[in-house]
């Protein structure tokens, strides 16, 4: 037990010889993230502001110029042009000038003043899905609180000056975790799941391909090293790399992007610690299982950026998947991670809410060290 | 010249056959990104829909269930469960059960019938500002709709005598995308990625490989030229690279139907001057690393801006303005405009000059110093 322990020590100390000699490398693994989260964090944005909007009013009046002027003071919607051609309008949307077409027709005001319901047309850009649902949604409530004040202007003429119980339901809505809605809240701590798991697959993903093509295999084959101490050895040895990483991206995303962190920072560091468990084990599976490095490392970057990107719940809901693949994101370990780290962030919860990922996690980063050490001892 | 193209094409040949005999890495180049693609077309969905509603309803009359029962209709919301009282609300919000809770306060009913203004309380999961947005937005025209229909009753019950309320109906109509499917949006982009990716990673490995192995030196000292060499290294991956637009169109064909408007011809013309300029980068990665794990995490250094800040994902014009400049220096971002026009609007070179131009250019511009920076290393 005692010499066993050893080696693994000895394992981890050449690791770290290999790691500080090329400088590169470390200056890479460790700046990479920090980088990368600062870069993504401002470019990363779904606020979606200044939508570009054109404007076909065909009804001219102070009452459709107030409709204009209300979307523009929500600082959703942002004036490109106006015409008066509906094909010009077309054009424009057809060249990318505009994302949004707003029609008023002739009839606007004169239907308003008679009590009336009128129509106006929205056109939107719907190749972006997400835009567009979000310019649709902005443009009715903009348009719902017109019409409101529309009903009290009337009702006003009429004779009532203070209608009573207009509109009968009012929303209030309270905002929570996230009071500003600022999508830099959500992302951040998603991108730092996304990059520590990329991350640690690549750092590992090289090793055990690259003793065997370097030669030095049969050196730790003829060796008394056990598969087991090896691979300890060998994460212990990145582990401690990564969890600079760690360390460094929940300091740029709390103090640099303002990120509040709510909970507790030690379960955020030990949830990371199960995690990167995962994340650099499935390096070293691929490192174990395939023939070249080559093959080893494009195996790591495509099945953890990919994976990790879509599947994790990042930015598409899980939800909204098909059932199949609702399965499939199961063993991804960045979508526990990611509910963790939102959830510590953001919401402040603790190990009482968040166990079920916890364990869920852990479970994950045990199979999969287990499958790798079973792999290299076959290759042994 | 001649000669040089004789050697060209053996060095292509031995690429090929090298790639062949490679079992392990055959899947990553040709079936992966297919793969790749029915993942990004099936999996993703970006609607806002059937979000996760709490229901307080602290009245349990007649109208309050009603409104519930509205509400669970629509397509957006779902009920997801029921709250006793306020207090069990944050722990919902907590652990995920719903992202919304309505409250519907005690007296809704008979304030709505005596004609006062009902106060209907939501609280809102607010980590994903998008849906938050969205789900914002909905509740809002949900209590409009609701609202109209109340005075319409109201005046009907005071008689004739009083006038109808004005209303604005708006028609949101989609584009290109009537039905707002996400594939619509994600296929030609997903197409663009994919190449892009396998294109810059199969290069770079692959001579970084031969420098590793140490077969780069049998290469120097045969008459090859530098040229020849690139050449000979990147034209099996054009191949491969074209291959792949062709599995996606046929793909789309057969499962995601996106509609193709405009010009194969253009998208195959296009599609290989976007391969080239990734071949390009893998060249440029290949010269500046050592080992292939370096030159891994340098590509991926390059990979992931395609990823995030190409327009793939998130609208360019909503980043930063320095950082939209930087995004002006990634051939992707134009690529994808390309394709998005011409899968979606149908739209031909005349419209795309302003795209194709740059892209050209940013081309050109990446193969120049691929090719000075691979002869320093050679020489």
């Amino acid at each position: 037990m005692k010499r066993s322990r050893s080696r693994t020590a000895a394992i981890l100390r050449k690791e770290l010889i290999h790691i500080r000699r090329d400088t590169r490398s470390l200056i890479i693994a460790v700046l990479m993230p920090v980088a990368l989260l600062i870069i993504y964090g401002y470019g990363v944005s779904s606020d979606v502001r200044n939508i570009r909007m054109v404007v076909v009013d065909w009804c001219r009046t102070r009452e459709s110029r107030a409709l204009v002027s209300s979307f523009v003071q929500s600082g959703y919607f942002r004036i490109v042009g106006g015409t008066e051609r509906y094909a010009d309008a077309q054009r424009m949307l057809d060249l990318g000038t505009t994302r949004t077409v707003l029609v008023v027709p002739t009839t606007f005001a004169r239907d308003l003043a008679k009590g009336n319901v009128t129509h106006v047309q929205f056109l939107v850009d719907g190749s972006d899905p997400t835009t567009a649902n979000v310019a649709a949604g902005y443009a009715e409530a903009i348009v719902g609180r017109v019409a409101t004040s529309a009903v009290r202007q009337s009702l006003a003429r009429r004779g009532q000056p203070r209608p009573r119980g207009v509109p009968p339901i009012d929303v209030r809505v309270r905002v929570f975790y996230n009071e500003e809605l600022r999508s830099t809240n959500f992302i951040i701590p998603g991108l730092i799941a996304i990059i520590l798991a990329m991350t640690a697959a690549l750092l590992t993903s090289g090793t055990i391909a690259g003793e065997r093509e370097r030669g030095t295999m049969e050196q730790l084959a003829a060796s008394p090293i056990q598969s087991r101490e090896l691979m300890l050895g060998k994460i212990g040895a990145y582990s401690l790399l990564a969890a600079a990483d760690v360390v460094l991206v929940i300091l740029v995303g709390t103090f640099w992007f303002g990120v509040p962190l709510r909970g507790s920072v030690l379960l955020l560091m030990v949830a990371s610690g199960i995690f990167l468990m995962a994340a650099l084990g499935l390096g070293l599976l691929f490192s174990a299982r395939m023939a070249t490095q080559q093959t080893a490392l494009t195996a790591a970057v495509l099945s953890t950026m990919v994976p990790s990107i879509l599947l994790s719940g990042f930015y598409f809901p899980i939800r909204s998947m098909p059932s199949v693949i609702q399965v499939l994101t199961t063993l991804i370990p960045a979508r526990y991670f990611m509910v963790i780290t939102r959830g510590v962030f953001l919401k402040g919860v603790g190990w009482r809410t968040l166990w079920p990922q916890i364990a869920m996690l852990a479970l994950l980063a045990a199979v999969i060290l287990a499958g790798a050490i079973r792999a290299f001892r076959r290759k042994l | 010249m001649f000669a040089g193209m004789d050697r060209v094409i053996e060095l292509v040949r031995k690429e090929v056959r090298q790639l062949r005999r490679d079992r392990q890495m055959l899947p990553f180049l040709f079936v992966v990104p297919v793969l790749q693609l029915l993942l990004f077309g099936f999996a993703i969905s970006t609607d806002v829909k059937h979000l996760r509603v709490a229901i307080c309803d602290l009245d349990s009359s007649y109208t309050s269930r009603t409104m519930v029962r509205e509400l669970g209709a629509s397509e957006y919301f779902d009920v997801a469960s029921y709250l006793a009282s306020i207090q069990e609300a944050d722990a919902t919000l907590d652990d995920g059960t719903a992202t919304i809770v309505v409250v519907l306060p005690r007296g809704l009913e008979r304030d709505l019938l005596a004609g006062r203004t009902v106060s209907v309380q939501v609280l809102l999961d607010g980590s994903d500002a998008t849906s938050a947005t969205v789900a914002m937005a909905y509740l809002t025209r949900f209590a409009q709709q609701h609202s109209a229909r109340l005075m319409e009753f109201r005046r009907i019950h005071q008689g004739a005598a009083a006038r109808s309320v004005p209303d604005i109906v708006t028609e949101t109509r989609f584009w290109y995308n009537p039905l707002l499917a996400s594939s619509v949006f994600l296929v030609p982009g997903a197409m663009c990625v994919i190449i892009g990716m396998s294109a810059t990673i199969a290069t770079a490995l692959a001579i970084v490989r031969e420098r590793e192995i140490g077969t780069i030196e049998q290469l120097i000292v045969t008459p090859i030229q530098p040229w020849e060499l690139m050449l000979g290294k990147t034209i099996p991956f054009l191949g491969v690279g074209l291959y792949n637009v062709s599995m996606v169109l046929a793909a789309n064909a057969a499962v995601f139907h996106v509609p193709l408007r405009g010009s194969i011809g253009l998208l195959y013309a296009s599609s290989a001057l976007f391969l080239v300029s990734s071949l390009a980068v893998g060249l440029l990665v290949s010269t500046v690393s050592r080992t292939q794990q370096q030159a891994i995490l340098t590509a991926f250094f390059f990979l992931m801006p395609n990823f995030l800040l190409s327009g793939f994902m998130f609208p360019i014009e909503n980043m930063p303005v320095p950082l939209q400049w930087v995004t002006t220096l990634l051939p992707l971002r134009y690529f994808l405009v390309i394709v998005r026009g011409i899968f979606l609007k149908g739209v031909g070179i005349a419209e795309l000059a302003d795209q194709l131009w740059p892209l050209a250019a940013l081309t050109l511009g990446i193969m120049l110093v691929a090719v000075w920076r691979f002869h320093k290393r050679l020489d």
